[in-house]
């Protein structure tokens, strides 16, 4: 790709960005010529909806400075903001399918904290766009990379016109495989499960009664799997083609995940950046083997693809070795998981057996007494799943990482760094308390705090205690229960 | 009481009592508001009788399970400042423990209710760059929360914390 060198002046936006004020100025003006002597009303909004759009854009400049990017905007009110590029969490690249063909890109900057730290600077060239990313993510914090920091003797060779690093590619998924994570989605097997359901109750019915034909059932069977099968091909359909070309890279410690066919979606984070890694399957993934990887950075939540970034149909037997990338240490291999404890599995299987004794509870009474067999399909349903769920569930600490697993049918695997926890705190219902567990919670920067239910409570209050400390802050005030790690 | 000290003797500390007031004021306000507001908006539209006396009877129940639950609720706040954290433990049905390094503190509000003005008690907020964490601490006589503040944020982290 071609990187431009770039200004150091204020600059504005493609003129493409006014393009929908442009139209509707244009499509007014069209209006008043063609119907002469009409109401003016629906021109005049138009117009003064598209001149307040090219005015926006022309009163919106961003300049990029030796340590920071600044946005100007506003026509009445105006507002500068200045983006420290030491304190981007995350730089991505979206170009839509207008885009695409007039050769522009949409440029978004993410910092930490709330939306207001934001950036966007809709259509670029393609060009530009390209080297404002490589410009913003070749900042590191000071003293990480002294050499690459801009300096005014700096000048002659800033790094936007230096080779671009290479991206070397560490995984690209075939489209095959994104077809499989497709057709294992919950849509899919959401509604497999709803018609399995539908044609399990109906069967016996059929088969018993001489007056409705084997013929309905056949019907209804087929019509089951006609539902299943279309939704099927359209959960495969939109998942290749939303995530078609999907490969992940590395340039320079910044990963690069970049996908999409109308749609393309080029999205980078600093490896230093990434907040958390939760690791997700179901059972049918996990019987191919793959795995749906994100990685969670501290942009604030919302907007397209703010503050998390997931590489589906990830390959479960690299799943490892990525994390030892992600952790800067080859040598670095999961650690093994902690099961929880009896009373864990004694909740697992009570909690989930009552969720399914409800409409078990309902068809007894509605089908006495036949019905009462459905209490004991119940308590062995629950059972298995607890069973399943509470195989599934554990945690594993190290001195670099803590580790949450949990659930059967939808199950993820929270991989925290230690130096990213902010505050930890447990919960225990009064269930909880009596069987001696608790809900261990970690508190990181950007997203929803993973957590954990029914952990030993000795275990969570080493959790609380432990995790959020510094090695050095650790011998202050030892938790000396932690030591057993 | 000097507040440089209770930051550093790492002691279990409780509320002060007046905070009873304070939650007990507040819920018995807001159930009493809730109820006569239902009760009223029932009355107008003509509804049944019994929906009216329903709704006045849930806000009068709200208000009393609030009053008479505070002095527990109270009993059950324990906080303790250690050398590098801060640790809340509270309460009643579900029991809530977390702890704060004091070097993930990105900023430290102190709140005022207008029924805490009247009681002369604040509100401390700690706040980090994780959103889901849970530090207030209510019921500081209004007299220590600055002090504490301070002593507090000497001991916040200097880098980006993220």
């Amino acid at each position: 790709m071609q990187f431009e060198p770039l200004p150091r002046e204020a600059k504005r936006t493609h003129p493409a960005t006014a393009i929908l004020g442009l139209g509707s100025v244009g499509f007014a003006a069209l209006m008043a010529v063609a119907t002469p002597g009409g109401g003016v009303g629906l021109e005049l909004f138009l117009a003064l909806f598209g001149l307040r759009q090219i005015a926006q854009w022309y009163f919106r400049t961003y300049e990029l400075r030796p340590d920071d990017l600044v946005i100007r905007e506003g026509i009445i009110t105006r507002r500068e903001q200045i983006v420290p590029y030491n304190r981007v969490q995350q730089v991505d690249i979206h170009r839509g399918l207008l885009a695409q063909v007039l050769g522009l890109s949409e440029l978004r900057i993410e910092t930490a904290g709330s939306a207001a730290g934001r950036v966007q600077l809709r259509l670029l060239d393609q060009a530009t766009a390209a080297s404002i990313r490589s410009l913003v993510l070749s900042r590191r914090a000071p003293g990480e990379n002294v050499g690459r920091m801009p300096r005014a003797e700096d000048a002659d060779s800033p790094p936007w016109a230096r080779p671009a690093p290479e991206a070397t590619p560490i995984l690209a998924v075939p489209a095959a495989r994104l077809a499989l994570a497709g057709a294992t989605a919950t849509l899919p097997v959401f509604s497999a499960c709803a018609a399995a359901g539908v044609v399990a109750c109906f069967a016996p019915v059929a088969l018993l009664s001489s007056t409705v034909a084997p013929l309905a059932l056949a019907g209804i069977a087929f019509g089951a799997v006609a539902l299943v099968a279309l939704m099927t091909g359209l959960s495969v359909f939109t998942t290749v083609l939303q995530y078609a070309g999907l490969t992940v890279s590395v340039s320079d410690g910044d990963l690069r995940v970049d996908y999409g066919a109308l749609d393309k979606q080029h999205l980078s984070l600093p490896r230093r950046r990434v907040q958390q890694v939760s690791i997700s399957d179901n059972p049918l993934r996990r019987a191919l083997g793959i795995v749906d990887v994100t990685l969670h950075s501290a942009a604030a939540p919302g907007g397209e693809h703010a503050s998390r970034l997931t590489v589906i149909a990830f390959p479960r037997a690299e799943v490892g070795p990525f994390l030892a990338f992600l952790m800067q240490d080859p040598e670095w291999h999961p650690p093994a998981l902690q099961p929880r404890t009896r009373a864990a599995h004694r909740r697992a299987i009570v909690r989930r057996s009552a969720l399914l004794c409800v409409p078990a509870v309902a068809a007894a009474i509605a089908f006495f007494p036949e019905g009462v067999l459905s209490l004991a399909v119940a308590a062995g349903a629950g059972y298995a799943w607890g069973t399943v769920a509470h195989r599934r569930a554990g945690h594993a600490i190290t001195d670099a990482i803590t580790v949450f697993a949990a659930g059967a049918l939808s199950h993820r695997v929270h991989v925290v760094p230690r130096r990213r926890v902010q505050s930890a705190r447990t919960t225990a219902s009064p269930f909880q308390r009596r069987a001696g567990l608790a809900t261990s919670w970690l508190d990181i920067a950007g997203s929803r705090a993973p957590h954990l239910y029914d952990i030993a409570a000795a275990t969570a209050a080493d959790v609380r205690t432990y995790i959020p400390r510094t090695r050095s802050e650790r011998t202050t005030d030892p938790a000396p229960s932690a030591r057993g790690y | 009481m000097d507040a440089t000290a209770v930051v550093l003797d790492g002691r279990e500390h409780s509320l002060d009592p007046r905070v009873r007031i304070l939650w007990a004021l507040n819920s018995a306000l807001v159930g009493l508001a809730a109820g006569a507001a239902g009760a009223i908006v029932c009355a107008v539209l003509g509804g049944p009788a019994w929906l009216t006396a329903l709704s006045a009877t849930a806000g009068v129940v709200f208000a009393a399970i609030g009053v008479l639950s505070a002095g527990a609720l109270w009993r059950r706040w324990r906080w303790r400042a250690l050398d590098d954290a801060l640790e809340l433990r509270h309460g009643l049905v579900v029991v809530r423990e977390s702890l704060v390094p004091y070097r993930r503190i990105q900023q430290i509000d102190v709140e005022r209710g207008p029924i805490e003005r009247m009681l002369d008690l604040s509100t401390l907020v700690l706040r980090t760059a994780a959103a889901t964490t849970d530090a207030r601490l209510p019921g500081i006589p209004a007299e220590h929360a600055a002090g504490l503040r301070e002593v507090l944020l000497a001991r916040a982290g200097i880098d980006d914390a993220v």
